[in-house]
């Protein structure tokens, strides 16, 4: 019996990973099968699931709303001391490139900024929307999607969304 | 400077930082006291270790609770830290390294201690820069037993000060 029971076993192991997600269907699972195009799709979502940048991420007005705030202007300082900025687009992404290695910045339209430098960790971050601001209370020691961490539920392992104002 | 060269610079560098350095005699930690870690050492850890990016993340070695990090409960999120949570905290402390001969070879010291002091390489980087540090010296004294000590008490107090996100002149 024990034999038989350790067959079943075996078998349901090998059958549960065939059946296993891949990559590709986690990553569909999270951002859909057909995602729009552009830097203002999937806001909210994890970048690095698809992306490579060096941060990126979604800021909203406050933690419920259901779209993301755009014109918000974040102020990134890492360890070495180097600040530079970036401008959420109409969706509340942001992204971050590294495209050289000649030092600066320069924030583009669409939420994306230029950087000439690698960022090193940990990074500090403060949000400013007009007269609303918000400062991380935490450090990122190596996290570049924010919402990796931010997601859209607070939970045992996320804060919530990225938000510059509480509820009335 | 070539890569190889650049090894090998470092690794003659951190042997002749060991061969200088005193040897630490060994000595057998204590039981370790969950209620001390919860008042002294947690303020300390909670920011500088715990983020949901470091050991907040449930999948690495040593796994942290904390406010602003990861909670045992989806529940808990925005709530204070609780007796639980800082008392497994304790026991992961003192999982990484069962069976450590003396507080200042335990692994929770010598990973975040810069290499150029004698630590350990560590993922997120240098978090002491020497064993003069405040959290060093607060996390050093309560694996040694030793966190009642009015030097104890003050350096994780000064730790504690450093790293905290709520000071009490910040507002709300």
């Amino acid at each position: 019996m024990d034999a038989l029971r350790c067959f079943a076993l075996v078998v349901a192991i090998a059958i549960g990973g065939c059946l296993g997600s891949t990559p590709d269907e986690r990553r569909a699972a999270e951002i859909g099968t057909d995602p729009p195009e552009g830097p203002e799709h999937n806001p909210g979502n994890d970048c690095s699931l698809c992306h490579d940048f060096a941060v990126a991420g979604t800021v909203y007005l406050r933690a419920t709303d259901a779209t993301g705030l755009g014109g918000a202007r974040l102020e990134i300082t890492d360890a070495q001391g180097r600040s530079f900025e970036a401008i959420t687009n109409p969706a509340g992404n942001f992204y971050v490139e590294v495209e050289s290695g000649e030092g600066g910045f320069s924030v583009r339209d669409e939420g994306r900024t230029e950087l000439g430098f690698d960022p090193a960790f940990p990074l500090h971050v403060r949000v400013t929307h007009g007269a609303l601001e918000q400062e991380m209370v935490t450090s990122i020691h190596r996290e570049r999607a924010c919402n990796a961490c931010h997601a859209a539920t607070p939970g045992a392992d996320s804060v919530g969304r990225v938000y510059l104002e509480a509820a009335p | 400077m070539s890569a190889p060269t650049r090894a090998w610079a470092a690794t003659l560098a951190i042997a002749l930082a060991a061969c200088g350095a005193e040897p630490i005699p060994e000595r057998p930690l204590p039981a370790l006291d969950a209620e001390a870690y919860a008042s002294r050492v947690h303020p300390v850890l909670r920011v500088s270790c715990a983020s949901l990016d470091c050991h907040g993340d449930p999948g690495r070695p040593l796994r942290l609770y904390a406010e602003d990090g990861l909670r045992a409960q989806d529940a808990l999120r925005g709530q204070p830290i609780t007796v639980d949570e800082t008392r497994w905290n304790a026991a992961a402390i003192a999982g990484v390294d069962p069976e450590a001969v003396a507080p200042d070879l335990h692994l929770a010291l010598t990973k975040p201690l810069a290499v150029a002091a004698g630590g350990l390489a560590h993922g997120g980087g240098d978090v002491w820069p020497d064993r003069e540090d405040p959290g060093y010296r607060c996390l050093r004294a309560w694996l040694a037993g030793e966190s009642e000590r009015p030097e104890s008490i003050a350096a994780c107090s000064e730790a504690a000060a450093a790293v905290d996100p709520y000071p009490p002149d910040a507002g709300p």
